[in-house]
């Protein structure tokens, strides 16, 4: 199969001004790109006047089990212990979900999606692609990508009703903590049983999960805001995991923790109610101080909590209060790429990548009305407003 | 007094031209093409100049923050609250900690929250002031009804009506019944009853929290039986008996059109729902997030196709006449408070529009450059 999308305007994320060209898809990837391409297509769009975008990436959601409406959908919080690293959100994640329709009109055509944060250490997440395939399976990037904790409210409101740690942000640490020098002895067990069977610690599915983390095959992914982004920093230096700083409100109090602790900030949603404490600095203006100071920024939607689109729209917000277009439109595609390690497969319009583009009647985050006209994935059109 | 200088001012109906506004204290004295006056003068000039945005319908202000298990927003002891009223638990701090003056929001109705069945009475708010007596700009503006799944839920937990729709619409039919029996002569002490009688006499309308096709219905079936005012609020499905909502003289705050659960579940048709805007009061509205919310749903429907001007008109003008308060603020006009929000473009044609000055019943907020 082959595509060419003709005649856009080209924000390709490659460092390039924009630029009027084609793009030649085939096999699902990036072949050419060009003016004026002398190629023959099986699918051709003419998409003279409209903007490409390669697909927007969203490091941070729970598309597929969080139905909000009907609770007895919502998988993502397996809120029977503290700590369930073992739970994977793949597992949980119903691709039937309405909502990924609404990814693809948001034109959103890669995603994180990751376990609740009703635990202090919650389950593992996983990279995908929205659409193009009936079985989940085969969107998948990558799995388990982040093992995901949380600081702050959402366990503390959980455990603490139930007089059970943690009840409290010292015991939220401690939890999150012991748990990962237990994890520390089973892996040093398990190298010391030197592939003895008879040694092997016995089997933990938690412990192993951790260990992913540990060893550095993925990362943290924390959901914490405020001063709790200092404690995650610790606990990631402690251990020495990569990690990265989700939602990430108040970034302005710590810039210059955040920037030397050298976890990438996926920040977001904003639109929330300003209350007390975690709810005191949900600023879109943040991204553009963490990107003044040196840190790697990427937007999120926690979607299905906001839509999809809401990527864009925030990028739409951040430029509003005094972001760079170019920024804006970085924070929602190739930065959150690099932050999820597939700048291989998404986040740019470059030869070699995934056919992944999205066709905008406008200038999205600039253009109030620039809405997505059509969202391929792999090739193939997704979504045709 | 104020004088905003030299912008290029949007009235209703979509009407822009360049004009100056003159405000002493808390109201627009004079618009003119020109004024001169001894003023304190705000430049406008190249800006655009709309009047303050108005979130029609939220719980922030009630909720306490400070410890929601105790929310001020919620009275869920019985099923019909009546006689309760919002000033009571409007924290003015609350209020202004949002922040609202960043986009350009001057007002707002006060709402209960969704666990009742009758929630409460609602009033409209500046959103600066000390108290809610203050900040009222009429607290006369409706009975709240949530006629949603949330209330059939806390109250089956108590084994009590109403936990089902039956049980939801028993109760409100009783009580208009009920209402339309009070004599005007003395009467037993009956607040609760007072305030439905005030609905049933159309001097007050009911705000009905609602989501699905099939309870507008039922809402509309209600308003057949008892005559009453009829405002809608979030109404993901109202273009499904359009029809009707118009038959009824009933006018629509339209919900969150960023809120996924609803949007998506309820598969709103968004198209649809704006076209019904042509010959139905609409208004734009946003329970329960942040101030960037409101806009972003207008945002939204100028993508869906509406002209942005309409769809200021229905952050203001159509919000303020759908809440009865058009004679006091939702247009640039003499008489009316002074409300106004100042930007360096087009809010809903631009994301590098940025707000420079919010002007709340006369007092002046400057965004810092």
């Amino acid at each position: 199969m082959t595509m060419l999308i003709k005649g856009s305007m080209i924000y390709d994320m490659e460092g390039n001004a924009p630029w009027v060209g084609d793009i030649y898809i085939e096999n699902g990837k990036i072949a050419r790109t060009g003016e004026k391409l002398d190629v023959q297509a099986d699918e051709v769009i003419e998409a003279e006047g409209l903007v490409a975008l390669p697909g927007l990436v969203d490091a941070h959601s729970h598309l597929g089990g969080f139905d909000m409406v009907n609770t007895d959908n919502c998988d993502f919080n397996e809120m029977t212990d503290p700590v369930t690293p073992d739970v994977r959100a793949l597992d949980g994640c119903n691709i039937h979900d309405k909502c990924f329709g609404d990814a693809c009109k948001g034109g959103v055509t890669t995603m994180c999606i990751t376990p609740g944060s009703g635990n202090a250490v919650c389950g593992l997440a996983f990279i995908a692609k929205t659409a193009g395939k009936a079985d989940i399976h085969e969107l998948v990037i990558q799995n388990p990508a982040a093992l995901k904790l949380a600081f702050g409210m959402n366990p503390i409101g959980q455990y603490g009703s139930r007089n059970q740690m943690p009840m409290t942000r010292m015991g939220v640490i401690k939890v999150m903590r012991d748990t990962f020098c237990r994890a520390k002895e089973y892996m040093e067990k398990k190298e010391a049983a030197g592939g003895d069977p008879e040694k092997m610690p016995e089997f933990d599915a938690g412990m192993e999960a951790v260990s992913l983390a540990l060893s550095h095959q993925i990362p943290l992914k924390i959901h914490c805001e405020q001063f709790d982004m200092l404690t995650a920093i610790e606990l990631a230096k402690e251990f020495g995991c990569e990690y990265t700083i989700e939602h990430a409100w108040g970034s302005e109090l710590y810039l210059s923790e955040l920037v030397e602790g050298g976890g990438a900030i996926n920040y977001g949603p904003v639109g929330v109610p300003t209350g007390f404490g975690e709810l005191t600095h949900a600023n879109i203006a943040e991204v553009k101080m963490l990107e003044d100071a040196g840190a790697h920024v990427s937007i999120i939607t926690d979607s299905p909590i906001c839509m999809p689109e809401l990527l864009y729209i925030q990028a739409g917000e951040a430029v509003r209060k005094g972001l760079s277009h170019e920024s804006a439109l970085k924070m929602i595609t190739i930065n959150p790429a690099k932050t999820l390690h597939i700048d291989d497969r998404a986040g740019s319009i470059k030869v070699g990548k995934d056919g992944d583009i999205v066709l905008f009647d406008g200038v999205p985050a600039l253009d109030v009305a620039a809405g997505v006209k059509y969202t391929i994935i792999e090739g193939k059109v997704v979504y045709k407003g | 007094m104020i004088l905003v200088k030299g912008g290029n001012v949007h009235f209703p109906k979509g009407e822009t031209k360049k004009a100056d506004i003159l405000i002493d204290g808390d109201r627009i004295l004079k618009t003119a093409g020109e004024i001169k006056a001894e003023a304190e003068v705000i430049d406008a000039s190249g800006c655009e100049v709309f009047p303050g945005f108005i979130l029609p319908a939220t719980s922030v202000g009630l909720y306490n923050y400070a410890d929601l298990r105790y929310t001020d927003s919620d009275e869920k002891s019985s099923p019909v609250n009546a006689d309760l009223h919002v000033r009571y638990a409007l924290d003015p701090v609350e209020v202004r900690m949002q922040g609202y003056e960043k986009h350009g929001i001057t007002a707002f109705g006060a709402v209960p929250n969704e666990s009742a069945l009758v929630a409460g009475q609602t009033g409209v708010y500046h959103t600066a002031g000390r108290s809610a007596a203050d900040m009222a700009i009429s607290e006369t503006v409706a009975l709240k009804v949530n006629f949603l799944p949330g209330v059939k839920r806390t109250f089956a937990a108590r084994h009590m009506r109403p936990m089902t729709r039956m049980g939801m619409t028993a109760l409100l039919r009783e009580e208009f019944q009920k209402a339309a029996r009070l004599g005007s002569g003395d009467q037993e002490y009956n607040p609760s009853g007072e305030v439905f009688r005030k609905v049933l006499n159309r001097e007050l309308p009911l705000l009905c929290s609602v989501r699905e096709h099939f309870d507008i219905e039922i809402l509309l079936d209600l308003q057949k039986e008892f005559g009453f005012r009829m405002i809608l609020l979030g109404a993901y499905q109202a273009d499904r008996c359009a029809g009707r909502i118009r038959e009824a003289g009933a006018s629509v705050l339209l919900g969150d059109l960023l809120d996924c659960s609803f949007v998506t579940y309820y598969d709103s048709d968004i198209p649809a729902l704006l076209a019904m805007s042509e010959d139905i009061p609409m208004a734009f509205s946003n329970n329960s997030s942040g101030y960037e919310g409101l806009l972003w749903s207008a945002e939204k429907a100028v993508r869906n196709g509406l002209d942005a001007e309409k769809a200021i008109d229905m952050l203001t003008i159509e919000t303020a006449e759908i809440l009865g308060v058009a004679d006091k603020t939702g247009s640039v006009e003499a008489g009316k408070y002074a409300d106004i929000s100042i930007w360096s473009g087009h809010p809903l044609k631009s994301y590098a529009a940025q707000i420079q000055v919010c002007i709340t019943a006369g007092k002046v907020w400057r965004a810092q450059s």
